[in-house]
């Protein structure tokens, strides 16, 4: 399988996680032009991140997100085993995702 | 930064009815845990997306458009991109809790950048790096219940980003 799309840094501090996360996604908005022809939009549309299934994070984008997003949040009253994850949908149904323990 | 405004429009219209219908129903039948776990009540604010104009993403978003600015809200950005297509950009709230973080981009086609919804337990807070296709202000709209708090801060870009 190709590596994931999706990396995340955390840290556990005092039952404080803080998550940084990069999705690698060309975020295309549909318009630069490549040889006359419009690139078609590509997007992340919707980002959700969870904690041992418990929705922490669920975010909306536009194109308006750089290419290659960052992310990060801060969540309290965090566990050291706690299971991360993190998903992305885009508009072309494009998606991917990621589990991990912190 | 030329794309013909109709296109917008369009794909708003394929996001209607039939297309979020289709969309959730994939999403449904898919084993995507965390997608699903967010459940059903989560909708995209579609129009909003498709909006043109700050004051019509805000009022689809809010339903006003006259959001008191508030310095519990801070926004952290630099005053100067050099380029538009990578901002950083943090918010934090100066309050135990919020629903939501909203971003626009008072000058880019679509000004709504992102809209990023709390759980009960994440903190006030989120950083991401958006685009700017322009000298132009940026938007945080914090929610908390019916309560809408905002800050702007406004970024010179030197080369725009929205390529």
């Amino acid at each position: 399988m190709a590596t994931s799309s999706i990396k995340v840094r955390t840290q556990l501090r005092q039952g404080q996680l803080t998550v940084r996360a990069l999705i690698r996604h060309p975020m295309e908005v549909g318009r630069r032009l490549e040889s006359g022809e419009r690139i078609a939009p590509r997007f992340i549309t919707r980002v959700v991140c969870t904690l041992n299934e418990e929705v922490v994070l669920d975010a909306d984008w536009g194109g308006g997100i750089a290419k290659d997003p960052y992310l990060s949040f801060v969540v309290d009253a965090a566990q050291a085993g706690d299971r991360l994850g993190i998903s992305w949908v885009d508009n072309q149904d494009g998606r991917d995702e990621l589990s991990v323990a912190i | 930064m030329s794309i013909p405004h109709d296109s917008d429009g369009a794909r708003a219209r394929a996001f209607g009815r039939r297309g979020l219908l289709a969309r959730l129903l994939a999403l449904g039948s898919l084993p995507w845990l965390a997608v699903r776990a967010a459940g059903a009540a989560h909708q995209r604010p579609t129009r909003a997306f498709a909006a043109e104009e700050v004051a019509t993403a805000l009022r689809e978003l809010f339903g006003r458009d006259d959001i008191p600015l508030s310095p519990k809200v801070r926004i952290g950005v630099a005053r100067l991109a050099e380029n538009g297509a990578v901002v950083p950009v943090k918010v934090d709230v100066d309050l135990p809790h919020v629903d939501e973080i909203t971003l626009l981009a008072t000058r880019n086609p679509v000004p709504l950048v992102g809209r990023f919804t709390f759980g009960p337990r994440t903190r006030p807070f989120v950083a991401a790096r958006i685009k700017l296709a322009e000298t132009s202000e940026v938007l945080a709209i914090a929610r908390r219940g019916d309560e809408l708090l905002m800050a702007r801060a406004a970024v010179e870009v030197t080369v725009g980003g929205c390529g």
